[in-house]
This record gives structure tokens, sequence and C-alpha cells, in this order.
């Protein structure tokens, strides 16, 4: 039942009504509830696994709120659990295979072992809920129900946010009677959502797959359409998800984190992390890269390693937390460098008149960009040979689209070159869309559009709205009867 | 009072959301040339033959695959072929057949492979099932009681198709309608227009196994063929059942234990007289058009003559 589907629609607008007209201290037992249907429409014996892992949870917070000079080592088991299913689920296919030659060909039972839906993130959570306990920031949770509803709650249970358990959990106690604003606010981020996963995110997809999925019959200016595409399409796809979740969260009277903020217009690498996937790159901050600086502070480590270490560890713990193949610690590996370097070779900042700012803000963002895109590659190439493949042609054709121009050939023989399954009007729309997504998030950023909206004459209010639904209806809702997975559902 | 406010303006989006709907619906013409409009044709044959009359019903392999005109000399009867397409649901279908039927009509059943394991090829993917409602908005009587969850995405999808197909052909017009067309249909429902044509190469068909291993056979299918079958004998009509072509590839990558699997299942939950078996319809790959499923020139007459034959022994 993913969020792009009618079925969620269905499940959805019966939850909301129920829970509304539920008594409030029954609500989280009725949305519990609605948490495990919605994760059994995925996967029934693996809710059992997400069960077990919960419940060990709930005896090891409270054990370590009781264990005394021992909390330190319950800590130490329980994180070693949690890391270890997580291991075995997202790793064991790997170490089978890496063992075969030893073991030989009798594993059949690693067929079996297929990453359980929305484990990662449970993990994440259940980590910071642990380190929390361990460090008084929380208390142990003593209403199991209350427990597994912080981990099951549906709208972020399959690709996060990543909550905190003191950010989430007393909302779950809280009455929530019905708010117009919220309800309203909340219809328009799932709609917004929709609109950036099915109307830019799934039609890129004709762009992107094709390609990443046979990099070699495909020339540099096609590799190049397709990481450009690829770039934009996971942005729209996961900040697509992330609204449609905040939205029904929101609905339902609960707030979830917001996972993103404009991160292509961010002008350094460190801005980008703060501000794509936030909840990850916070968690990330908060259980490893601050520990990681303060052990390395207290063994008097040199600076210019320190930096490189804990720079270093957090994107690779990220690269690995998304996938087990080698591009995904490349991908690690070159964003702990994109963050290392800068801090290594700092310069003192010079005078620059605001103008001159602006304008090395605007080369600062449009590198950035272009190092990411080039990190997405590694993360979306299924080789390594594949991301090499790819990147060394776009360099050479690069030289080749320099010396058309030199040559003075039009724009549009070099355009002509990129084959994609598209008919022309969908590119022409597609480009609309963007362009009208980027406009949007980038008024959202410098203001509350939402406000802003709501002051507006109610003519033009509902013109935007129905305009908005007028073009799902039109143009995406075949993406309902057959939907494609978010990116980050795999993770 | 917030909800019956809130209650109020979503349905008054929601009708403006309709009108809107129905307006393109309106404005915008329906597509009457491609390959799945054919079906008004096939319902007027339907319409307008007299019984007794032998029916084929199936999907695409039918259209690709038979010459009904050599049928009907070799019987006598009319003949209608109407396979067309098999994500239209192969209950879509039977729901027409069954209102038109007669005393009299032999009608041979010819499903594709993933009848007995793809839901949308018994009652119909929406894609289509909302071209099939953009044809003839009545057509609403034949889809499948299953689908009706579906209905709301089913209609909304007729104006998203209609205005999408106009703008692409106004922006890129077609030279030729080509094979899949409505005008490449015979006035017995067989599709010629891929007889003039060059095969694909066989290389880019898929070797695929058409009965995937260890598969969990669809009960429903069953279910739908046996009350097809009864609601035909109670209008005094026969059912037959026979096995689509397939190339010779795919059913050698297809396990013998995966047809012999089907066949009994076919046996024990339905009382469907069988035409043939899995094997006496593989043939040499290139026989083929474009798909496991679709014969080219030879094929068709050789799979016509093999359909004659087993008819041969139940029409005297």
């Amino acid at each position: 039942m993913p969020f792009n589907s009618l079925m969620y629609l269905y499940f959805f607008f019966i939850v909301t009504i129920t829970s509304y007209l539920m008594p409030s201290r029954y609500r989280w037992i009725f949305l519990l509830a609605a948490s495990c249907y919605f994760y059994a429409s995925f996967s029934k014996a693996y809710l059992l696994l997400i069960l077990l892992v919960i419940i060990i949870n709930y005896f090891s917070a409270i054990a370590i709120e009781k264990a005394g000079i021992h909390r330190r080592a319950v800590l130490f088991v329980s994180i070693l659990f949690q890391v270890g299913v997580l291991c075995i689920f997202k790793y064991g296919g790997l170490l089978v295979a890496v063992l075969k030659p030893v073991w030989g060909q009798h594993q059949n039972w690693v067929d079996y072992l297929i990453l359980p839906l929305g484990l990662s993130y449970i993990i994440l959570q259940s980590i910071g809920y642990m380190v929390d306990v361990y460090s008084n920031r929380q208390q142990a949770e003593r209403n199991i129900g209350i427990l597994a509803l912080f981990f099951l709650f549906f709208p972020k249970l399959t690709a996060g946010p990543i909550e905190r358990p003191v950010s989430l959990i007393p909302q779950f106690k809280q009455n929530h009677d019905f708010d117009y604003l919220r309800i309203t606010s909340g219809l328009k981020f799932i709609a917004w959502g929709f609109f950036k996963k099915i109307l830019i995110a799934d039609t890129l997809t004709l762009v992107v797959n094709p390609v990443f999925n046979n990099p070699h019959d495909y020339g540099g200016i096609n590799l190049l359409a397709a990481v450009v595409g690829f770039t934009l399409q996971i942005y729209f796809d996961f900040s697509g998800y992330s609204d449609i979740a905040l939205g029904s969260a929101k609905i339902i009277g609960i707030d979830l984190i917001n996972n993103f903020r404009n991160p292509y217009f961010a002008s350094s690498i460190s801005e980008f992390w703060q501000r794509w996937h936030i909840s990850l790159s916070s968690w990330l901050r908060d259980y490893i890269f601050f520990p990681l600086r303060r052990y390395l502070v207290k063994s008097k480590t040199s600076p210019t390693l320190s930096i490189i270490v804990a720079s270093m560890v957090p994107m690779l713990v990220s690269g690995l937390w998304h996938g087990t193949g080698v591009t995904f610690i490349v991908w690690g590996f070159l964003y702990g460098l994109f963050i290392a370097v800068p801090l290594l070779i700092r310069n003192k900042p010079l005078d620059r008149s605001p103008r001159q700012e602006k304008i090395m803000r605007l080369i600062k963002i449009v590198l950035t960009l272009l190092l990411v895109s080039c990190a997405w590659i590694f993360f979306r190439a299924k080789t390594l040979s594949d991301a090499i493949f790819i990147i060394s042609n776009i360099c050479n054709t690069g030289k080749l689209i320099v010396l058309d121009v030199v040559q003075l050939k039009k724009p549009r023989d070099v355009i002509s070159q990129i084959k994609v399954q598209l008919p022309y009007f969908r590119i022409f729309l597609l480009s609309v869309f963007i362009f009208a997504a980027f406009v949007v998030e980038y008024l959202r950023e410098k203001r509350d559009l939402l406000k802003t909206l709501s002051n507006k004459p109610l003519l033009v209010r509902w013109s935007l709205y129905v305009i908005v639904i007028t073009v799902l209806m039109i143009f995406g809702t075949h993406r309902f009867s057959e939907p494609s997975q978010f990116i980050y559902f795999r993770f | 009072m917030a909800a019956n406010n809130l209650i109020k303006k979503l349905v008054l989006l929601s009708l403006i959301e309709a009108f809107l709907g129905i307006l393109i619906c309106y404005a915008v013409p329906a597509d009457q040339k491609g390959y799945i409009a054919s079906i008004q044709d096939k319902e007027s044959l339907l319409l307008n033959s007299k019984p007794p009359r032998i029916i084929f019903v199936g999907g695409s392999n039918l259209a690709f695959g038979l010459n009904s005109k050599l049928v009907e000399e070799k019987f006598g009867l009319p003949v209608i072929n109407f396979g067309l397409h098999g994500n239209l649901g192969l209950e879509t279908s039977l729901n027409m057949i069954t209102k038109y039927a007669a005393q009299g009509d032999i009608i041979v059943v010819i499903p594709e492979y993933e009848y007995f394991e793809q839901s949308q090829v018994i009652y119909g993917s929406n894609d289509i099932l909302s071209i099939f409602l953009e044809i003839n908005p009545t057509n609403i009587q034949y889809i499948a009681r299953n689908k009706w969850v579906d209905l709301p995405l089913i209609a909304l999808t007729v104006p998203e198709n209609k205005v999408n197909r106009n703008l692409n052909l106004l922006l890129t017009p077609k030279k030729n309608e080509g094979v899949y067309a409505r005008a490449a249909f015979n006035s017995y429902g067989d599709l010629l227009g891929h007889l003039k044509e060059r095969s694909l190469d066989p290389n880019h068909i898929s070797d695929r196994a058409v009965l995937q291993p260890n598969l969990t056979l669809i009960a429903d299918s069953f279910d739908v063929l046996e009350e097809f079958h009864q609601k035909i004998i109670d209008k005094g009509g026969i059912v037959l059942f026979d096995f689509p072509p397939l190339r010779m590839i795919n059913c050698k990558n297809t396990s013998l234990e995966e047809f012999d699997s089907l066949l009994f299942a076919l046996k024990v939950h339905t009382t469907l007289p069988l035409l043939s078996t899995p094997y006496d319809r593989c043939y040499p790959d290139n026989y083929f058009y474009d798909t496991e499923y679709h014969l080219h020139n030879k094929g068709r007459k050789i799979r016509t003559q093999q359909v004659i034959e087993s008819l041969s022994s139940i029409i005297k």
C-alpha cells in the first residue's frame, strides 16, 4: 500500500475519519492497529520481526534505566543487537556471496533475507532511543503500545523521517481535536507531494532508468541527461514522499520533522547535508559525529586527522546504511572528502562587496550542485565500472560539445542526440513542472507559503487548488493504477 | 462546525473537479481509431449475427493468430473473433459474450497463460479498461465486480487519456495508424495489419517462461471460467477451452510441471472440455510476429488448421 496508490487514499480516509471519531484516550490504540495493518499490507511475516525488535527495545530501555553502573554495558549490548539485526538483513546476502567459495552452494536460506521494509529507519530510531535513554534525554517509555506506535506510525514507517522519541512520543499522548487549519494544510502538503512524485519524479524515471540500466548503450549526451535527470528525480521523489508523510501525519494531528530545505540551493556540501534528508543527517551528527569528535578531542588527536576522521566516518556510515554495494561506499567516501577538504584548506574570508558576495554564492551553489550530481552517479549506478564509464563518457562528450559550440553548431543539433522515451509535449510539460516546483520550493523557504496563500482572495486560492488538482488528474491519474516505488523505500 | 465547513469545501472542490472531468470527456474526442476501439466492431458482430455461431474469445493471441474465414468455410457457421487484448480482462470479454450468447452458440475460450497468474488478465488493467470506458461509457456494465473498487481511478483516467492522446497527436501527427489500429481488423474481427509487415527480430522477443516456476494459480481464474460455462449452458450454448499459441523457446523455458499442473487444475476446477494441451500449441520461433503469442502468416495458417481439426471432433 504505497502512498501513491488508490488503496492508500482509501485507507487514509478511513483512518482519519475513525481517528477523529474515537475517544482520544483510545486513539493511539487505533493508530497502532492501523499502522500494523499498513505494514502488513507490504509484508505480514516481517511485521512479526519488527514487533520482536520493538519488544526487545522496550525491555532494553527499561534495563538501561535500572542498570546503574552497568548501563553502558546494557546500551552496548542493545545497540549490538540492533546493528546485528540490520546487518543480517542488509548485508547477509553480501556476506554469503563473499563466503560462498568457502561454504559452497548450500546457503539457500539467504534467498529469504530480503530487507524488511522500513527496518533501516526503525533501527536508527531505536538506536537513537537507547542513546537518549542512556544520556537521560528521554525516559524509557513504560507503555509498550505507545513505544510500538513511535516505531510503526504509518506515515513515517516506510522511509522516514527518522523521528526522535522526545518530539514524537508526547504527541501520541496528547489530545488532538479537529483543527481546520491543520487539516487543510496537511491536504496541501499531500497534494504538493503527489505533484512532485507523480508529475516530476515518475516521469523522469523514463529518462533515467533506461540509461542507468544499460549505460553502455548510450552516448555521453544521453548519459549527461540521465545524470541531470536522476539528480532531479531523487530530490522530487524523496521530498515528494516526505511531503505526503508530513501531510498525512499533520491531518491526524501529529507533526513530523521536515526532511528537506531546498538542498540544491546549498552553497557547500556541509550546507547541503543540513538541507537534504535532514532527519538522517541530524541523526548522524548527534549519534556519530558529536560522540566521535568528543572522543577525538579527549584522545588529543591531531586537528587534521580529527577533521578527516570526523568527516569521513559519518558519511561512510551513511553510505553503508544506504546500501551494500561498493558504489554506496564510494558515494559516502566522496561526501566525506567533499566535507573534509574545504575544512582543511579553509582560508581567511575575503572582504567582498554584497554584490560580489552574491555572485560568489551563486558560483558556490553551482559548484556544490556539480559535486552532488557527480556523487549521485555512484549512488544510482549498478556497478562501480558503470559509474566510471558514465563519468568518463560525460567528460569526453563535454569536450565534443565545447568543440561543437566553437564550430558554431546549432544547440538543437546537440540536444537532438538525446534519446528519450517521452513525447515532446511531455518533455515540455516536465520542464514547466520542474521550474514551477523549484519556484514554489524556493518561496516556501523564504516565507510561510501556506500563510501567504491563506491571505490571498478566495478566488485566487481556489483557482490554484483547482489548477493543481486538475493538472494532477490530467497528467498523473494513471500513476495511481501502477504506483511506482519511492526510491528511498529500498533503504 | 469547522468539520462541516471542511466537508462542504471538499465536496465543492470535488464537484468542480468532476465538472471539469466531464467537460473534458465531452469536449475532447474519444479514441475511435485505436486498437481497443475495435471492440465496438466486435460487439456489433455479436449483436448482428445470427446464432448458432462459433465465437472465439481470449486475448491478442486470437486477434493476431486466427483465420476466421477458414473456420467459417469448414463448419458453415458464422465466426466471430472476439480476441483483443489480455489486459482488457477475460471476465470483461466473457461478460460481453454472456449478454449476446444464444442457443446453439459454440464459444471457444483461449486466454493467454498469464490469465492464470495475474489478476489484471482476469479482470482487466485500469489503463485498458479506461480506454474501454472512453470508447463507450455504457461499457461499465461489463467491467468485473472485482474492479469496482478501482472504478474511480478508471473513470478519472478517461479524461487523462483523452487529453494526452490528443495533445500528442496535435504535436506529432501520425502518418499512418500502424498495426495496432481499428482499421487493421477484418469483418470477422481478425487482425490483418501485421501480415504485410516483417516480423520483429526474434532476439527482441522475450524468452521467458510463461508460467513461473512454483507458481500459485489464481483460484478466481477457474471460478470465472466455470461460472461462464454454466451461464452459457443455461442459454443452450457450448463452451470449449483451448490453449494459446506459444513460441517454442518459451515452451521449452516453461517447465513441464507447470504446464501439467495447469492442465490438472483445469480438469479439477472446471468442467470445460479441453481441445488440446499446451504442448500441441507450441510453434517454431520464426512463426511469430512481435511477441511470444502473436503469430505471423505461416503460424496463423497452421494454428487455424489445428484449431479446425480440434473442433471437427466436436462440431459434426
